[in-house]
């Protein structure tokens, strides 16, 4: 069988001081195999493409069509989403007749006049292929669903694990009922049921790890394909968004509405407990010092790139500074004005340099002070989800006890090496500070003696009555105290 | 003749933010034609006149590195060692010779080194012995050393500030060179250094006046070349001040004398000739009291052209505080703000912190609601007579409607190019604030009504008190009182 494959994702804030245009995309690899843009680098990009992989592993055809990621940030200039969306289209048109469509979609994407992209592209991509050519779609649990997408993608399954450890085997897990449906060996029906409360639940601790347990074991039950449980993203600032459960069984909607039902309802019950250990910047540095161990990993959450925001604020570095600590890491300060004239400089060199602070408000004040540059590169890469992402030129600097990581490709830390490419050492530093809400989690927890979520103001602001929101559905938790009908019951196609 | 020619020169601030290193000639120019590395030569103009003539004149010329950058900080040692030793790399290969050219800045400094152009010459003459001639072009705000006089046979500075006769200065110099080679001349120089530290513009009397002066004197008989090297006042080393330099055919006397006598009046016209201390405003207020047509202020304590980052805020804020209308501002240095304006595209409006990224001298980041008017790939302005290509160059409206332009690439404001290129319609302006010191004359001029010099706080400030000088050589004018000058000028023989 042939199977249509396709790749777009942003995470787009409203809230974001990054705009996004075409370059975001380039600077991350952007494939385009309609418009010949990145075409040198087809044969990597398909190879690291997991539906394309999974796809030909089982023995069948998969053609590639276009492959863009760009780092959150605000709303996708309409050109730019209409480049992507139109070479889908076309890439999709060449590649017809296909058995079966697969494709990452974010989830939470927005451009400029397009409040639900993947809505949008979902059903374009419908219109093309007709009913009844299957049509499965992974996503992000950050995502805001939508009718549109819900409606014309057969299956939708976003992620369960945050971070996002699982992207890999929900896209076998996918592949798998698309092939099957292709073969009319099943028959998926669906049921939604959207939870009105936002948040960022991290599925590493306590209810929520067993919540998603215990939700994923739905899926050994008869009849049940599969299970998504989605946070939403705030800042995407859409009507869709929200929290929701969805739940794909085999030709049986009663069944799946029921199960939704019950899994949302647990879900909802725990909001409170769920929220969150975020603390404050002054909150977060003393626990740090209070602390008997090392490292103490502070996940500096509102200026997580990942999120949308600079990855430039100055709250916490400014905090340590005035607290005096040492031994600590913090990393990494997105700069590339700053970065440069460090490595300009040189290592050894001591310089007066302003550090951070240079995108917006919610950046903060820079920090002028003076450094001695103790790295210089401009060759590593982090591993990130899977993939190795360049962090652009690059420098370690030291600012009496505390060493800073400044970048110019913005990005979160996924990864030690963020650290350890320059000589320091996370692992037996006695505070860390990474600009990463989660994915840190998955290679830093090894060896954190403890972690806190620290969260200064920022582009992430997870204060949401002092956001701005003007289209979040109300009422919301935690901004209102909804009923958990809040949004209606169920439904189904 | 066999010629050989090299082009080395930075201006080097010890206040500057920037920090110097290939990199920063590989930006602007580094032409290695003996690896065959050639870069876009933004600065190809200002180095390449005597190697031009000298080729328009069917000489030999064997022509080594040409590097140039825009001024900051003193370069890493190992890159200023690297293209020093290069250069006499390609010297000792291509002895014998019968005359070298250098086109030198005259106040560059790299780590361990306060007098860069000494350090070369005196290598170039070691390898090319007593001699040869060795023929110096440089720029006025050089400091003039005795490593530089001893070692030269020819030290030849711009007279105009702005820096507008370049090209003539190499056809002199090269005139020189010929009748040296010829045994038709045998240069000799007296220097007379002057204990002032400043900035001086050419353009406005008195200096106008004993420029003009010079340039009649060079007529008599005799006399080759007359030099008044302004200094670089931001080299914070023993040599910096101002030097008289003459030099003659083989009349020792008639150089001292003239030497002397130049020096002299340059130092009594010191009071009149320096730049006033304008504040921000004092020179707002000046332009709110003033005639109509088009105001132009210099903000010249954040002049890229003389190591600063060239993106302070402190006009800005001003600037909005006053709500003045009509007012365009340029060109801030601003990568990241540049970038986000490309991603945002023409129209867009977007949340933009502007400039205050590198430094304290840069003030605070000014934050505002910004529309995007123009973008261009590729700024190009007028500088030193040739056109100049910048990078990547934005303009924006600000929420209180000052229109900007912000650059990807650290370069002072020489022409109007830089905002009517960007769409800015400088007819309908009031008052256009540039990041330059005086080099913006050259063009702006014809089209101003009213120039005003500003001194804000910067890297560039004619505030020098504001700078912690540890190498300077005390007493100097205006830091110290002086004794009587009494000019005692030095003659050079090569």
């Amino acid at each position: 069988m042939k199977f249509f494959c396709a790749s777009l994702s942003h995470e787009t804030s409203k809230f974001s001081p990054i705009p996004t245009s075409l370059d975001n995309f380039r600077e991350e690899g952007l494939y385009l195999p309609f418009s010949g843009e990145g075409t040198g680098h087809r044969q990597a990009i398909e190879a690291s493409f997991n539906l394309a992989k999974g796809v030909r592993k089982r023995g069948h055809e998969a053609v590639v069509g276009p492959v863009a990621f760009a780092q959150p940030g605000r709303p996708v200039d309409r050109a730019t989403y209409d480049a992507i969306k139109n070479d889908i289209l076309r890439s999709l048109q060449c590649a017809m007749p296909v058995d079966g469509v697969l494709m990452f979609l974010h989830g939470a994407q927005v451009a400029e006049g397009v409040d639900d992209c993947e809505g949008d592209i979902v059903a374009a991509v419908r219109a093309l292929t007709g009913p009844g050519v299957p049509i499965g779609v992974a996503s992000d649990l950050h995502g805001n669903f939508t009718p549109a997408m819900l409606r014309n993608a057969d299956l939708v399954m976003p992620c369960l694990e945050y971070p996002h450890t699982d992207f890999d085997s929900r896209a076998e897990k996918l592949i798998d009922l698309i092939i099957r449906y292709a073969r009319r060996e099943i028959r998926p029906a669906f049921a939604h049921q959207r939870v009105p409360m936002l948040g960022t639940y991290y599925t590493t601790a306590s209810p929520m790890r067993e919540f998603v347990d215990w939700a994923k074991s739905f899926e050994d039950q008869d009849g049940i394909l599969s299970v998504g449980v989605t946070h939403g993203f705030a800042w995407s600032d859409i009507e869709a968004c929200g929290a929701s459960v969805m739940v794909y069984t085999d030709d049986d909607e009663a069944l799946a509405a029921r199960t939704a039902a019950q899994i949302a309802e647990r879900y909802f019950h725990m909001r409170q407990e769920i929220r969150g250990p975020h603390v404050s910047v002054d909150e977060a540095v003393s626990q740090a010092l209070a602390h008997d161990g090392r490292p103490v990993i502070i996940a500096d959450i509102t200026d997580n790139p990942g999120g949308g925001a600079a990855g430039d604020s100055t709250f916490l570095l400014r905090a340590l500074i005035e607290v005096n600590a040492s031994d600590v890491l913090v990393g990494m300060l997105w700069d590339p004005a700053a970065a440069e004239l460090a490595c300009r400089a040189g290592v050894g060199a001591r310089l007066a340099l302003r550090l951070g602070g240079k995108a917006g408000p919610a950046s903060g004040t820079p920090l002028d002070i003076n450094v001695t540059v103790l790295a210089c590169r401009d060759d590593v890469k982090q591993m990130a989800q899977g993939s190795l992402a360049p962090l652009g030129r690059a420098a370690l600097v030291q600012a009496g006890g505390i060493g800073i990581v400044l970048n110019s490709i913005r990005q979160q830390v996924f990864d030690p090496a963020c650290f350890e490419a320059f000589g320091a050492c996370p692992r037996t530093a006695r505070i860390v500070v990474v600009k990463s809400q989660q994915h840190f989690y998955e290679t830093f927890h090894p060896f954190a003696s403890k972690i806190i979520y620290a969260s200064p103001p920022g582009a992430v602001n997870m204060d949401y009555r002092s956001v701005g929101l003007r289209n979040v559905p109300r009422p919301m938790f935690p901004i209102d105290l909804p009923p958990f009908s809040a949004f209606g019951r169920t439904w189904s196609i | 003749m066999r010629l050989f020619s090299a082009s080395f020169a930075h201006e080097s601030s010890s206040f500057s933010p920037i920090p110097t290193n290939l990199e920063n000639f590989r930006i602007a120019m580094l032409h290695r034609p003996s690896r065959g590395e050639i870069v876009p030569p933004r600065f190809k103009s200002i180095e390449c006149g005597i190697t031009a003539k000298a080729i328009e004149r069917g000489h030999d010329v064997v022509e080594s590195i040409g590097a140039v950058a825009t001024p900051s900080g003193p370069m890493v040692r190992a890159d200023y060692e690297s293209v020093r030793d290069e250069i006499l790399f390609d010297l000792r290969n291509a002895m014998p010779v019968d005359a070298v050219a250098l086109f030198l800045h005259g106040a560059q400094l790299a780590q361990g080194y306060d007098d860069c152009e000494g350090d070369l010459l005196a290598a170039i003459r070691q390898i090319v012995g007593p001699d040869i001639p060795v023929g110096v072009e440089f720029d006025l705000h050089g400091n003039v050393t005795p490593a530089m006089l001893q070692a030269a046979t020819v030290l030849l500075a711009c007279k105009e500030y702005p820096h507008t006769d370049f090209p003539e200065r190499a056809v002199q110099l090269l005139d020189i060179l010929e009748a040296a080679v010829a045994g038709r001349a045998r240069p000799v120089c007296a220097s007379q250094s002057v204990p002032v530290m400043g900035i001086y513009h050419t353009t406005r009397q008195p200096l106008r006046g004993l420029v003009d002066r010079i340039s009649e004197m060079e007529r008599q008989p005799n006399v080759l070349g007359i030099s008044i090297a302004h200094g670089f006042p931001w080299a914070d080393t023993p040599c910096m001040g101002a030097t008289v330099i003459v030099v003659t055919n083989e009349d020792e006397a008639l150089a001292e004398k003239l030497a002397a006598q130049i020096a002299a009046e340059f130092y009594a016209m010191r009071e009149e000739i320096a730049v006033p201390l304008t504040t921000i405003d004092a020179a707002l207020d000046q332009y709110g009291a003033g005639a109509n047509g088009l105001t132009i202020i210099a903000d010249t304590a954040d002049n890229a052209g003389g190591g600063a980052a060239s993106d302070s805020t402190f006009f800005l804020h001003e600037l909005s505080r006053r709500k003045l209308e009509n007012v365009a501002l340029g060109m801030l240095w601003d990568p990241v703000a540049v970038s986000f304006a490309f991603a945002a595209g023409v129209g867009a409006t977007l949340p933009l912190r502007i400039g205050g990224k590198t430094g304290i001298q840069s003030g605070d980041p000014f934050d505002t609601e910004a529309t995007v008017t123009a973008l261009n790939p590729k700024l190009r302005q007028m500088a030193f007579g040739h056109m100049q290509t910048l990078g990547k160059a934005a303009a924006v409206r600000t929420a209180c409607g000052i229109d900007i332009v912000l650059a990807a690439e650290r370069e002072q404001t020489h022409s109007p190019e830089c905002f009517t290129d960007m769409g800015i319609d400088l007819g309908a302006k009031r008052l256009v604030v540039v990041k330059s010191a005086q080099h913006f004359h050259a063009r702006f001029s014809p089209i101003a009504s009213r120039i005003i010099y500003a001194v804000a706080p910067g890297a560039t400030s004619i505030d020098f008190s504001t700078f912690v000088y540890e190498r300077l050589k005390r007493p100097i004018w205006p830091l110290d009182t002086l004794p009587p000058f009494t000019p005692k000028p030095i003659v050079w023989r090569a």
